[in-house]
């Protein structure tokens, strides 16, 4: 208990170290995290089919060519 | 105003390729011109990254471990600022990092610009965010630091103004790009910006030199033995280089995520 408060206390200056150490964590933290949820979300979207392509393209005629 | 600068860079970048007439200059720059479309495109550089990915979050794991512990609980208390000189091991990183950044980013920028990578776009553009974090960052803990040790969070020092001319030139790199709506034009208004801009590094780098300021002068040196003793120097380097892993696997995320959408719309 009494190593946690000498921790905390910092000689006197913990109230400056401790937000600085906690302040750097979220923020990185925060910026590492939302670039990974977007990559996740992106990676459990499906793909758009190919079918809307296949159904446009025309068969091809071989009696026109002659 | 889009129009007007959109119409500068055009023209110097059309008198730049204008002036590849020279044989040997032409091929000197088409080699490289080459070599970097194979080495720098995405396909590449993602499946290098792929392969890179495991051994940065094993390196950041371990040198982030190891500066904590070192930063809080292994180096001695300094005999004049006390334990509060227990910030510098995240203030140091952050600051390195801000200057850093933005030399990758002109960097990518030149490249982007005179041999028109994509990626070299992304990779600046991308930086941008990661850049304005860190260079935030510095300037906070900076006045945590200042409060205690110089009895104010802020003062006009050249040091502390030029860092923060740095953070409003990410801001501004990061508005211009949001700003114009052809990607095309923001990636080479942004690079412009960029390479303008680059000014301000060497400036930061040397203000402490230059010019009588409250902040302290360099402690780390290459070339010369560093100021710091070694047990508080190691935990220093190894924060220093876990921030410099997590930047390269946060940019790489950024990326995949940046490349990924584009490709979708």
């Amino acid at each position: 208990m009494n190593t946690i408060k000498t921790l905390l206390d910092m000689g006197g200056y913990g109230i400056y170290v401790w937000p600085a150490y906690i302040l750097v964590a979220g923020i990185l933290g925060l910026q590492w995290f939302l670039p990974w949820k977007h990559w996740e979300n992106i990676r459990k979207t499906p793909k758009p089919s190919m079918d809307c392509f296949v159904a446009k393209s025309t068969p091809r005629n071989d009696s026109d060519d002659e | 105003m889009a129009a007007f600068l959109s119409g500068i860079i055009q023209d110097k970048i059309l008198h730049l390729h204008a002036h590849v007439d020279n044989p040997m200059f032409k091929k000197i720059f088409v080699q490289i011109q080459a070599f970097l479309t194979r080495v720098i495109s995405p396909p590449y550089f993602f499946a290098f990254a792929e392969k890179c990915m495991p051994w940065l979050i094993l390196g950041l794991i371990l040198t982030l471990g190891y500066g904590l512990i070192g930063a809080l609980y292994l180096a001695p208390a300094d005999y004049l600022q006390g334990e509060g000189f227990r910030i510098l091991y995240v203030h140091v990183p952050c600051a390195f990092l801000s200057l850093l950044i933005y030399s990758l980013m002109a960097v990518a920028a030149t490249l982007g610009l005179v041999w028109r990578l994509k990626l070299a776009f992304a990779v600046m553009h991308q930086s941008a965010m990661l850049g304005a974090i860190f260079t935030f960052l510095a300037l906070m803990t900076g006045s945590l630091w200042g409060k205690p040790m110089w009895g104010t969070f802020w003062i006009w020092d050249a040091r502390l103004t030029s860092e923060l001319i740095l953070l409003f030139l990410y801001l501004g790199v990061i508005a211009l790009h949001s700003a114009l709506p052809n990607r095309r034009l923001a990636d080479q208004a942004t690079a412009v910006l960029v390479l303008l801009g680059f000014v301000d590094i060497p400036i930061i780098h040397y203000s402490v030199n230059w010019w009588n300021t409250l902040h302290q002068g360099s402690t780390i040196r290459l070339l010369a033995p560093s100021l710091i003793t070694p047990s508080m120097l190691y935990p220093l380097l190894a924060m220093t280089a876990a921030f410099c892993c997590y930047f390269a696997i946060t940019l790489i995320l950024r990326l995949r995520c940046d490349l990924n959408t584009e490709v979708k719309v």
